[in-house]
């Protein structure tokens, strides 16, 4: 019984890899521009930074909550490291560590008031929804507020020149997401506050019931959420060579594409983190290929939205088989 | 009597008029301007459309779902409607029933789709934000309505009783209308059962998949009226219509005693809810506060009145032992 879940769960990240290899060749075939090693780089580029923001908003979606404020926070990263360098000449590390802890305290926040706010008769995922709605719209009028919606440029070229290193003709950004990423594995998967989270996620009464300090976790996991997010916006930062006030805005739904995607249950308590990650590349690719074909850029949206959907439909009809199959 | 004081003041909107009031004062003597008939009539008009987006949302907080996708779905009709007036030449009342069905469509479509699949509408409506959006854009190209006959732009322009616009009537009246049918009808009564506990609803016989779809229905009409108004007051129809309504549309309901968990709802509540928002705006842009605080102060008030209610809430059980 053990081998054929784990198969059915294996089948999760198949299916997607499917999909991923099926686009490339489809594509590739159609159009030589599209396996060029600038079309990789460009696609490659523009997952190391979404990669990191899907795991950023597939930790709570774990816990059983939702973070709508990782848009937010990455911008309000991005300007505060973006303003060290260029205005205060301050160390490009100092000022990376810098904006990493702007993420911790913003995650802190979120969590912190999840926590004050959360009414026993509430879900959980309620209260977080309301609770980050709220603290995004905080973190985008305070970025705003003192950027005034202006760029902040000056970023040093040395800070710049990491966004522009290439190995194997691929840029190094890219070989950033996989330490990241091998951490948020091992984080969820193999340390105890990894599985609390999961716990939680999973049935937050029962946790708090079985020890587990509910409050703890929810501002724990809302701090790894926000650090990840400021680690996004400060590679989407190397990348873009200024600061732009707006970085984040449009990355709430693709967060949670991502996740969907890639087998994570919106309920909570079930992560899927490689699946996360080739969510991110699936729809990166699909966002690159539209662009090749020409389709116009308006017709993008809606079919972002259309994937979304497909994937969570079939996953409702995965857990409904995979339930059919644990009663026979 | 000091019981019967402190009931009152649980009860939920007599805070807040304590509040509003409170912060008209406030801004009647340090705001320049604020009672100026050109700043008056502008808040009140603001405030009209603010009450439609958060009514939008309060019809599926009465069931216990949310609608992201709102703003998109006023944008939809306010597009639609801005067209008809552009290309055609139709009677009036053909237009703004045209601009409302398209917003009532937007959400049947919406509301058949959570129900047929099951799926959470928190995800659901996040995609159609999307999906339509795509479809406003994909259309029109990003292009913009500015012929808007005389009689359509009256809808915005006209004054009744020296001093209350129009479009403010009209969302009152629309509030009332919506009461009458969430309190006095009896399908609205299903529809709050079913918000308050959807098995139980269905165990005692409501069809709780035509009151889901019914109440995304509304939503959606809700949402269209208030695109149309929109238009009809920046004279134009753009795609950047509703880009800004998610968080009045959640602030408007919750400052006004509505909860995410449903089954409370409060009409009266949201209007409050949406004076309150438009006020305090308008306050910080008479104080010379920078728009690009505006955001952040949202936010915190938001965060201000869930702690009201959590300490409401908490109070109300220490009464009632």
């Amino acid at each position: 019984m053990n081998k054929i879940r784990l198969i059915i769960r294996k089948s999760d990240s198949v299916g997607i890899l499917t999909i991923v290899v099926f686009i490339c060749l489809v594509m590739s075939l159609l159009k030589p521009e599209f396996s060029t090693f600038v079309n990789i780089n460009v696609i490659a580029r523009s997952i190391s930074v979404m990669a990191i923001v899907a795991l950023a908003q597939m930790v709570i979606i774990g816990m059983g909550g939702m973070n709508l404020s990782v848009g937010a926070i990455g911008g309000l990263v991005c300007v505060t490291v973006g303003a060290l360098m260029a205005k205060m000449n301050i160390p490009i590390i100092i000022a990376v560590i810098a904006g990493l802890l702007v993420g911790l305290l913003c995650g802190f926040i979120n969590g912190l008031l999840i926590n004050r706010i959360h009414h026993f008769t509430n879900k959980l995922n309620v209260t977080s929804f309301l609770v980050t709605l709220a603290t995004g719209s905080l973190f985008t009028g305070i970025n705003l507020g003192m950027t005034r919606a202006v760029p902040i440029y000056g970023i040093p070229d040395s800070f710049v020149n990491i966004g522009r290193i290439t190995i194997g003709g691929i840029s190094l950004l890219v070989y950033l997401i996989i330490p990241v990423v091998l951490t948020v594995f091992l984080i969820m998967s193999k340390t105890g506050i990894g599985r609390q989270i999961l716990a939680v996620g999973g049935n937050s009464k029962a946790a708090e019931l079985s020890g587990i300090s509910v409050s703890r976790v929810t501002i724990f996991s809302n701090m790894i959420s926000a650090v990840l997010a400021g680690i996004a916006a400060i590679i989407f930062l190397t990348r873009l060579g200024s600061a732009q006030p707006t970085v984040g805005s449009e990355w709430l739904l693709f967060s949670f594409a991502a996740p969907l995607i890639g087998g994570t249950r919106l309920d909570g308590g079930q992560i899927n983190v490689f699946g996360t990650v080739l969510g991110a590349i699936l729809l990166a690719l699909v966002a690159n290929s539209m662009v090749h074909l020409q389709v116009s850029v308006y017709w993008v949206t809606f079919v972002h939205g259309i994937i979304i959907l497909a994937a969570v439909g079939f996953e409702r009809i995965r857990t409904i088989r995979s339930e059919e199959r644990k009663d026979e | 009597m000091l019981r019967k004081l402190k009931k009152l003041f649980v009860g939920e909107l007599f805070g807040i008029i304590i509040i509003l009031t409170v912060i008209i004062t406030v801004l009647a003597i340090f705001g320049e301007g604020f009672l100026s008939s050109y700043n008056l009539k502008n808040l009140l008009k603001t405030i009209a459309i603010t009450i439609l987006v958060g009514l939008s949302q309060l019809a599926v907080l009465s069931i216990g779902h949310l609608n992201l996708a709102l703003g998109a779905m006023g944008c939809l009709a306010g597009m639609f409607t801005g067209y008809l007036l552009q290309s055609y030449d139709l009677p009036l009342l053909f237009v703004l029933l045209g601009g409302l069905i398209v917003g009532g469509l937007a959400g049947f479509i919406q509301g058949v789709f959570i129900v047929k699949t099951q799926i959470n509408a928190f995800i659901v409506t996040l995609s159609f934000v999307s999906i339509y959006m795509g479809v406003v854009t994909g259309i029109t190209k990003g292009e913009v309505f500015t012929k808007q006959p005389e009689q359509f732009q009256m809808i915005d322009k006209r004054i009744l009783f020296s001093g209350l616009p129009l479009l403010l009537v009209i969302s009152c009246g629309v509030a009332i209308i919506l009461s009458i049918f969430l309190f006095g009808t009896v399908f609205g009564r299903k529809l709050l059962s079913t918000g308050a506990n959807i098995k139980a609803a269905a165990f005692a016989g409501i069809n709780t998949t035509l009151i889901v779809i019914a109440a995304h229905v509304m939503s959606g009409i809700l949402a269209g009226a208030a695109g149309i108004m929109q238009i009809s007051r920046l004279g134009a129809a753009t795609p950047t219509i509703g880009s800004d309504w998610l968080l009045i549309s959640f602030a408007a309901p919750i400052l006004g005693g509505t909860i995410l968990s449903g089954g409370k709802v409060s009409v009266f509540g949201t209007i409050l809810g949406a004076a309150m928002m438009s006020i305090i705006v308008n306050g910080l842009f008479l104080l010379d506060v920078s728009q690009y605080w505006f955001q952040s102060f949202i936010g915190g008030i938001l965060l201000v009145s869930y702690g009201i209610d959590k300490l409401r809430r908490g109070y109300m059980l220490q009464n009632q032992s």
